[in-house]
């Protein structure tokens, strides 16, 4: 799971300067030449799914999600315990409706994106693929509840 | 199954997952899918909008915003704020507090964030502080609070988060001209404050720097100082969208930080993944929340809200402080970002049946969770001030409450005075 973790944090970055190089590049024409791509914001917005997506799961192994704690914290250690463990299942209930609903997306839409001419399809296998590593992590959060890292 | 018991159905599977610890965006997510099973709606609505919501391009502001605020808090550029704030307040009595809250001013402008600016100030301003006789409660108190302005002084990925949780209803440029006099007069208060604790604790001033120093400090903190300005004036001129004034940042703050070698090329990478991390967060949130407004529209929640209000027949003044202590309490046990993009969609069309602007309401929701940010129990600015003044939350509530008090002033005062956020936007749009 820790090579896993380790893999998809190197990809996000990845993705991050990617998106990065691609809005400057797209910034720079648009500044210097006028020129526009109307492929680019096609491209950006498939990597930010694939971004916004893998940052989520990543954030259920690290623990970054933000939870009201408040009302929780003058509880016994092992009811906290429990809680979490709920917490983590639920967070696995997620990843798997954003997955199969995804997957369905991914099967059902049939038209290609204006600009790039990819299948519209693409917006939506980030979903079933990552949603599948939402499950992977928060089951690793209801046996090892300790937030891990990579 | 009738529209009222849905509603009770939502909301209470919403605070029942968030009572348990579940983090809110899943809470958001799994209520969006809920309503979907009860009602038969196909639950593929909720990932076709979750995917439609992260394919905005407008939304890549956001962690290019929070990566330039990371590239200048570990390269030199906000040393160099601090040095230029100590040139212009440092000689005053209790300089060091006023450093703190001019600092902030300029660096909070940009990285938008209140935690990156008092980790990344805080770390280096709160021990000087300290050595130089302030007390760390004070130290602390100033660090919280005057890093809220961040969340206000354009440009603020949080007024961008604003924008998109009304459905890109409110221009982000009309936002970011709105927040400049609130986010100033949050700075001049704080100061009269901090001024008046440090003549009465006996804080001493700062050596005022020789103008030749000076103009050295001045030319040096140049290509920091103008960062705030590569973001801004594009976006309000409407020349470029947000997304790729933020980019052009981003790329300014590493090409400074190249040329005066602060910041070796080996550091990038863990950077980046810092500001993956913190954006994974939002990112999911503003996801999860754009599914779950869906929802409360087609439970027709706003408009339900809006009308349970006017029933009361309290009149706008009233109606407008059970707004505003309904934000203070609310940010007091949730965090911003949640907080904006869940209550944006059902308090944004009350405030405007109330004859409220759209872009007046977005500055007093933040300032209102801004506010939040430095209130326990759940103050996440406050714990991080804490954590680097190493104390405890009870002393630095001790430190905190008269700034409490001043930025709860400064928040009626905007609310109460629309102008004050709208007379810029206004004249630019004259202009």
């Amino acid at each position: 799971m820790r090579a896993l973790a380790r893999f998809l944090t190197c990809l996000d970055s990845a993705i991050l300067a990617l998106l990065v190089l691609i809005a400057g590049a797209e910034a720079a024409a648009w500044a210097l030449f006028e020129i526009s791509w109307a492929a680019a914001s096609e491209i950006q917005g498939l990597l930010m799914i694939c971004f916004g997506l893998l940052s989520a799961a990543l954030g259920i192994r690290r623990g970054h999600h933000l939870g009201v704690e408040a009302l929780t914290r003058g509880l016994p250690p092992k009811l906290r315990l429990g809680l979490d463990r709920f917490a983590a299942l639920s967070m696995a209930l997620f990843g798997v409706l954003v997955g199969i609903y995804g997957l369905r997306l991914a099967q059902t839409v049939g038209n290609t994106l204006p600009g790039t001419g990819w299948p519209a399809a693409l917006q939506y296998v980030p979903a079933a693929v990552i949603g599948a590593s939402m499950v992977l992590f928060a089951l690793e959060r209801l046996v090892h509840p300790e937030p891990g890292g990579e | 199954m009738s529209e009222p018991t849905l509603i009770l159905l939502v909301f209470g599977s919403f605070s029942l997952l968030l009572i348990l610890r579940v983090p809110v965006a899943f809470c958001l997510g799994l209520s969006a899918f809920g309503y979907c099973f009860a009602t038969g709606l196909p639950p593929l609505v909720v990932t076709q909008k979750m995917s439609a919501q992260l394919a905005n391009t407008t939304l890549m502001a956001i962690p290019f915003f929070i990566l330039c605020g990371e590239i200048m808090g570990a390269g030199s550029m906000a040393g160099r704020l601090i040095d230029l704030a100590n040139v212009c307040v440092g000689f005053v009595r209790g300089g060091l507090a006023m450093v703190n809250i001019v600092a902030s001013m300029f660096f909070g402008g940009i990285s938008g964030s209140s935690v990156a600016d008092t980790s990344s100030l805080g770390s280096v301003l709160i021990p000087m502080m300290t050595r130089k006789g302030y007390d760390r409660d004070f130290s602390v108190a100033v660090t919280v609070t005057s890093s809220t302005q961040g969340i206000i002084i354009p440009p603020s990925h949080n007024a961008i988060l604003f924008s998109l949780a009304a459905g890109g209803t409110v221009s982000i440029q009309a936002l970011f001209l709105a927040g400049y006099v609130p986010g100033l007069l949050i700075g001049v208060v704080l100061m009269g404050l901090s001024g008046w604790v440090a003549r009465r604790r006996g804080y001493p001033a700062e050596r005022l720097v020789p103008w030749r120093e000076a103009l050295g400090i001045v030319v040096r903190s140049l290509p920091a100082v103008v960062t705030p300005l590569i973001i801004i004036v594009p976006i309000a001129m409407g020349k470029i969208p947000p997304h790729q004034a933020a980019v052009i940042a981003v790329l300014w703050a590493a090409l400074v930080s190249a040329f005066d070698r602060s910041l070796p090329l080996g550091r990038y990478p863990e950077l980046l993944r810092r500001t993956a991390s913190t954006s994974g967060m939002v990112l999911l949130l503003i996801a999860t929340a754009a599914a779950f407004g869906e929802v409360m529209t087609y439970l027709h929640v706003p408009s339900r809200l809006t009308a349970a209000l006017a029933s009361l027949g309290v009149g706008e003044v009233a109606t407008l402080l059970l707004l505003n202590a309904m934000l203070l309490v609310l940010g007091a046990v949730m965090d911003m970002a949640p907080l904006i993009v869940i209550v944006t969609p059902i308090l944004l069309p009350v405030a405007t049946s109330l004859g409220m602007d759209p872009v007046h309401f977005g500055i007093v929701l933040l300032i209102n969770l801004g506010i939040g940010l430095c209130t326990p129990p759940v103050g996440s600015t406050l714990f991080v001030g804490c954590a680097v003044g190493g104390i405890t939350m009870e002393e630095a509530v001790k430190g905190l409450w008269p700034f409490y008090l001043a930025m709860v002033v400064v928040l009626l005062v905007v609310t109460f005075v629309p102008e004050l956020s709208l007379f810029f936007p206004r004249w630019v749009a004259g202009g």
